[in-house]
């Protein structure tokens, strides 16, 4: 059963997916391409897609599952794939709050702090080096702009990504 | 010091989740515009309630901005508010994935600028995000006392050696199987 056998797929994978869907393309790619279910070049474009879109960039499990096996593939991806951290989520939050005024699970968070926020810095310079490209100059033009922003105005998050477009789009038209 | 603080509805959650969800384009960094709608915008929560919701929605598997906005969601509305607010977050780009599947043009350059230009903007987001997150490591289980400068100097070293080993392409796995102990080594040992 082809749905089944999607299901499995992306729910066993969602359940490893520590950060988000870089740490299991090596993973996907095995299962689904060398799989025989999606072609290597759908697989790229589902990936690209995955990560202009709005929202987390595992909608490409849910192009993937439409490319496979139509509109109930894509449901069949997108349950399979969120389900297991959505409720292992759940689980979290109940245990949490219900012990964390035990001191030492107040600790354990503080511990683990700087951990989380290395993976993010990290993360930082990766997407950096990512998304300047070839475009070095423009790139720190633009970051510089919504900096100064950032610090002196009083837009939100969501206003300033849309500054970012339009400064980038000026940028390449000027230069 | 105790101030009242908004509680949001399940209408106001839904609306949060469903402007991330549709337009957070190309966005490398998405997570901080949950801090900027939760912490800085609403003071739903204080900073150092987000960054206990980010150390757990980081460190359990899933794609962090669906275990933020989750744990988040548990957090404020419950259960039922929680995954309709997955879904309105997770819905929009989901549909509109598929759809351009169909007319793949992602390469053209008026395609291509303003992506790249969000995807920058998202960054410095993401770095002034952290830049804010920083304080919360010279905090000790007690609100009172804050940390010791030997802890914040071993906290900030394994900040940076973390980030260091995932930038040498050293694999997650092997990264957190270190850091971990490391950390809790550096919270109960010291």
């Amino acid at each position: 059963m082809k749905l089944l056998a999607l299901f499995w797929i992306f729910f066993r994978v969602g359940l490893v997916s520590f950060g988000g869907v870089f740490s299991v393309l090596p993973e996907l790619q095995r299962a689904l391409v060398d799989g025989g279910l999606v072609t290597p070049e759908g697989f790229v474009q589902a990936f690209v897609l995955g990560q202009v879109v709005p929202g987390p960039n595992m909608a490409m499990c849910t192009v993937i599952g439409w490319h496979v096996a139509g509109p109930a593939g894509a449901l069949v991806a997108f349950l399979g794939i969120y389900s297991g951290p959505v409720a292992m989520m759940g689980a979290a939050y109940a245990a949490y709050h219900r012990w964390r005024a035990v001191i030492w699970v107040r600790r354990l968070e503080l511990a683990m702090r700087p951990v989380v926020l290395g993976l993010l810095a990290a993360s930082a310079a990766t997407l950096m080096w990512t998304a300047a490209g070839a475009h070095h100059v423009l790139a720190l033009g633009v970051a510089v702009v919504v900096g100064a922003l950032a610090a002196k105005s009083r837009l939100g998050a969501l206003s300033l990504l849309f500054v970012g477009a339009l400064a980038w789009t000026v940028g390449q038209l000027l230069l | 010091m105790s101030v009242a603080r908004p509680v949001p509805s399940v209408a106001d959650w839904l609306r949060v989740n469903l402007a991330i969800g549709t337009l957070s384009f190309g966005s490398a960094s998405r997570i901080v515009l949950y801090e900027d709608a939760v912490v800085r915008e609403r003071r739903w929560l204080t900073d150092d309630e987000f960054s206990e919701v980010l150390t757990v929605a980081q460190l359990l598997p899933g794609p962090n901005l669906v275990n933020l906005s989750a744990y988040l969601g548990y957090r404020l509305v419950g259960v039922v508010g929680s995954v309709l607010g997955i879904l309105c977050l997770c819905l929009p780009g989901a549909a509109l994935a598929v759809a351009l599947s169909g007319v793949l043009a992602l390469d053209r350059p008026w395609v291509q600028a303003p992506l790249r230009g969000m995807a920058v903007a998202g960054i410095v987001l993401l770095l002034l995000f952290l830049w804010r997150r920083l304080p919360g490591l010279g905090n000790t289980a007690d609100p009172a006392t804050p940390a010791s400068t030997r802890v914040r100097v071993a906290r900030a070293v394994l900040l940076v050696g973390v980030a260091g080993a995932v930038l040498a392409g050293t694999s997650l796995f092997a990264i957190l199987a270190v850091a971990i102990p490391v950390g809790l080594v550096l919270e109960f040992a010291l």
